[in-house]
């Protein structure tokens, strides 16, 4: 069965696609986001990330004109479980003493918060799951979206990708990929946000998913260009001829990352440099790509977490964004 | 993909809890209703209101792993990783499954809520009470799920087609069902499917937080019910095609028949109270599974033993198979034993579903005084030699996951 991907529509620290296009350097593109919610009382305890992640997707809801039912699915892909809420109920625990630690703070940390809240939300009774634990995690619900539109278990599947970045982020990668660095704490650029997409049957005017992949064969360098082989050699023969190649590898191990890749894929040069994302970083990239390399031949995502999960997402051409 | 669908079996369990390691160390516990709470021994509750849990015994887990890796393989893994590994090495073993003879990546859906969050925890409270420097990052290149089940590739020498689902309490139950969905369109033939997590002070805090734990014992369904407590705990199952069991000669324990989910929409942590979510993904498992509901010899309830959870879960029973049989079919929990899994819980309770399917009794589960709101039919003893169960788990965002398995009996 032949389905869709698509559109995009990215809400992030850097602005719109449009803004990170243009090479614009933003970092304010999600104040008033509370004021693009559907119901911003309901969220109020909410963190920055769902809130994001609720208003990308009512917006490409809206805009794409999707009917809410038991056939919509939620899919929800984030490198990491809500950190901001876990580290402010860990931090007040230490602070203030474990009696007083916070429910509330505690009942937002929970992995499947924005899958929740976008079920509440909506008014969702059918499925939504979420996927964490790597940067292809975003991938990874493209590819469970797939098989449940595929199987018929849903007619629709919306899938909502997170960048979500800490201070706490911040200093675990400082320490584990600049320890010498670890007392200066030097600023890292973060991309955070939410992209939300449609995976479809046929739908008009949509690029088709041609190929959705995860890999994963251990985390020494060996093992990880094994995964990305693998993943890639199962995604190769389903491309497009004249496919553009994006990359995405963890910001701090960049060139490594990339010399991984490039033992099995040839990519194209790296595009605006607009700091890490994580599970967010393909989608952005490979949008970028079609916005600055527009045409009509296809695209793909090849992906490398610091964890040693490989990923490949193909399109047989840009996806159309959606500006709000 | 094949037009029908496929018939997909459990080949393979591998699980560790506060009771132990595998169905042997298991059966006799669930058969007598044995609880594995004690005291936490791994952080400090002092402040706390309660501090019990169930956690693995560490050091028999490191022996049993070393029996089969070298040490150097082991070191630097948090107690999550260790736990994963030696469930999944013990289920692959159980199936018959030698991973160098694998010929493509092999699927596996497993599900966590807190990844090794425990690491990044001792890490961050390094962070907290001293300072950055002092912390060792060690501890945070365990703490993402990719890399558990990356460490789990490299040692036990697999290619993985990984994929990780948080689903809250409902995590092990989705990805099951997930990988069964996925055997039954035809897509794969064999793969792993499971869930683990780790007591840990954050988690054991927060539903303390939320005053979920029990400072006495956990008592689902029962009037006085308080709460549970945390336990340790992985589960991974073996799933796999008829065809391809059947070609490999593996011992079938059980089969899927089928698997519903649905959300509530109604509260982020409670859930509805009339349990109409629950009864449609239960509805939909078992038309999915062609069971009829007077067919249902047992139910592995959700069973948190928190007030609002077992009234909810008890209407949805009843409502999905009607009152008459609703409140005839043996109910327990064994959250009552092993204590609230969390990620495992779905996965762990699936093998203690095959475990009393294949060896014939029910898993008991204590109870002093029913609560009327309650009105099932609880397992007192493990009398009974079940052919369908079914595999009910609730989370928090009101998700719900329900697996229906058969006795596997040859020629069927």
């Amino acid at each position: 069965m032949s389905l869709t991907l698509g559109p995009f529509h990215l809400l992030s620290t850097a602005g719109s696609l449009r803004d990170l296009a243009s090479g614009k350097e933003r970092t304010d593109g999600l104040q008033g986001v509370d004021d693009r919610l559907p119901q911003p009382n309901s969220l109020r305890r909410a963190g920055e990330e769902t809130k994001t992640a609720v208003a990308a997707a009512t917006e490409l809801l809206r805009a794409t004109g999707t009917v809410v039912s038991e056939r919509l699915g939620v899919y929800v892909g984030q490198q990491q479980i809500a950190l901001d809420y876990c580290t402010r109920f860990v931090e007040s625990s230490y602070r203030d003493g474990p009696k007083l630690a916070s429910p509330m703070l505690f009942s937002e940390s929970v992995a499947n918060n924005v899958a929740t809240h976008l079920s509440l939300t909506l008014g969702l009774r059918g499925i939504a799951q979420t996927f964490i634990g790597t940067r292809a995690a975003g991938i990874q619900a493209v590819k469970a979206a797939a098989e449940d539109v595929a199987g018929g278990h849903v007619d629709v599947g919306l899938i909502v990708v997170l960048g979500v970045a800490t201070s706490l982020t911040r200093d675990a990668y400082l320490s584990v990929y600049r320890p010498f660095q670890r007392k200066n704490r030097p600023d890292i650029r973060f991309l955070r946000g939410a992209v939300a997409m449609l995976v479809r049957r046929e739908a008009p005017g949509q690029p088709r998913l041609l190929h959705a992949g995860v890999c994963s064969a251990g985390r020494g360098p060996a093992a990880q260009a094994r995964a990305v082989g693998s993943v890639w050699s199962e995604a190769v023969g389903r491309l497009k001829p004249g496919t553009r190649v994006v990359d995405s590898v963890l910001d701090l191990a960049r060139e490594s990352g990339r010399a991984v890749i490039r033992q099995s894929v040839i990519a194209a040069p790296p595009g605006p440099d607009f700091g890490e994302g994580y599970a967010l970083d393909p989608f952005v990239r490979l949008m970028l790509d079609g916005a600055l390399h527009p045409g009509p031949s296809g695209r793909a995502a090849v992906c490398l977490g610091e964890e040693g999960t490989a990923a490949v997402l193909a399109l047989d051409g840009p996806a159309p964004v959606v500006e709000v | 993909v094949s037009a029908a669908p496929v018939r997909v079996v459990v080949t393979g369990t591998g699980y560790v809890s506060g009771l132990g390691f595998g169905p042997e160390d298991h059966e006799a516990a669930l058969r007598e209703g044995r609880s594995a709470v004690g005291p936490i021994r791994r952080f400090d509750t002092t402040g706390f209101r309660t501090s019990r849990g169930a956690q693995c015994d560490e050091s028999r887990l490191d022996a049993l792993l070393r029996r089969r890796l070298p040490a150097p393989a082991l070191r630097g893994l948090g107690v999550d990783s260790r736990m994963l590994l030696w469930s999944a090495a013990a289920a692959l073993d159980d199936a018959g499954v030698v991973p160098s003879t694998l010929r493509r990546a092999l699927p596996a859906v497993l599900g966590t809520t807190l990844e090794g969050f425990w690491q990044a925890e001792q890490w961050y409270a390094e962070v907290c009470l001293r300072t950055l420097a002092h912390a060792r990052p060690r501890r945070l290149t365990q703490c993402m799920a990719g890399a558990q089940l990356s460490t789990l590739a490299e040692i036990l020498g697999l290619t993985l087609e990984p994929m990780v689902i948080s689903n809250a309490c409902a995590t092990g139950v989705s990805a099951i069902g997930r990988l069964f969905r996925r055997l039954r369109s035809g897509e794969a033939e064999l793969g792993l499917a499971g869930g683990y997590d780790t007591l840990s002070r954050f988690i054991h805090l927060g539903f303390d937080s939320l005053g979920a734990l029990t400072p006495g014992t956990c008592a689902p369904f029962d009037r006085n019910r308080s709460g549970f407590f945390i336990g340790d705990a992985s589960a991974v199952l073996v799933l796999e095609s008829l065809e391809s069991a059947r070609r490999r000669g593996a011992r079938i324990r059980g089969e899927i028949v089928g698997y519903g989910e649905s959300l509530d929409a109604h509260h982020p942590t409670h859930p509805d109270p009339e349990g109409r979510g629950l009864a449609r993904a239960m509805v939909q498992a078992l038309e999915m599974g062609g069971v009829a509901p007077a067919s249902v010899d047992y139910i592995n309830a959700h069973g948190t033993g928190t007030p609002a959870n077992d009234s909810a879960e008890s209407r949805g029973i009843l409502r999905a198979l009607g009152e008459d049989v609703g409140s005839r079919v043996p109910v327990s929990s064994t959250k009552a034993l092993v204590g609230h899994t969390l990620g495992a819980a779905g996965a762990l309770e699936e093998c203690f579903c095959l475990l009393a399917l294949e060896r014939g009794f029910l898993p008991v589960q204590a109870t002093r005084e029913q609560d009327p709101e309650c009105p099932l039919r609880l397992v007192s003893s493990p009398e009974g030699r079940p052919a369908v169960a079914v595999n009910n788990s609730l989370g928090f965002g009101g998700a719900n996951g329900v697996l229906v398995t058969r006795r596997w009996e040859e020629g069927a």
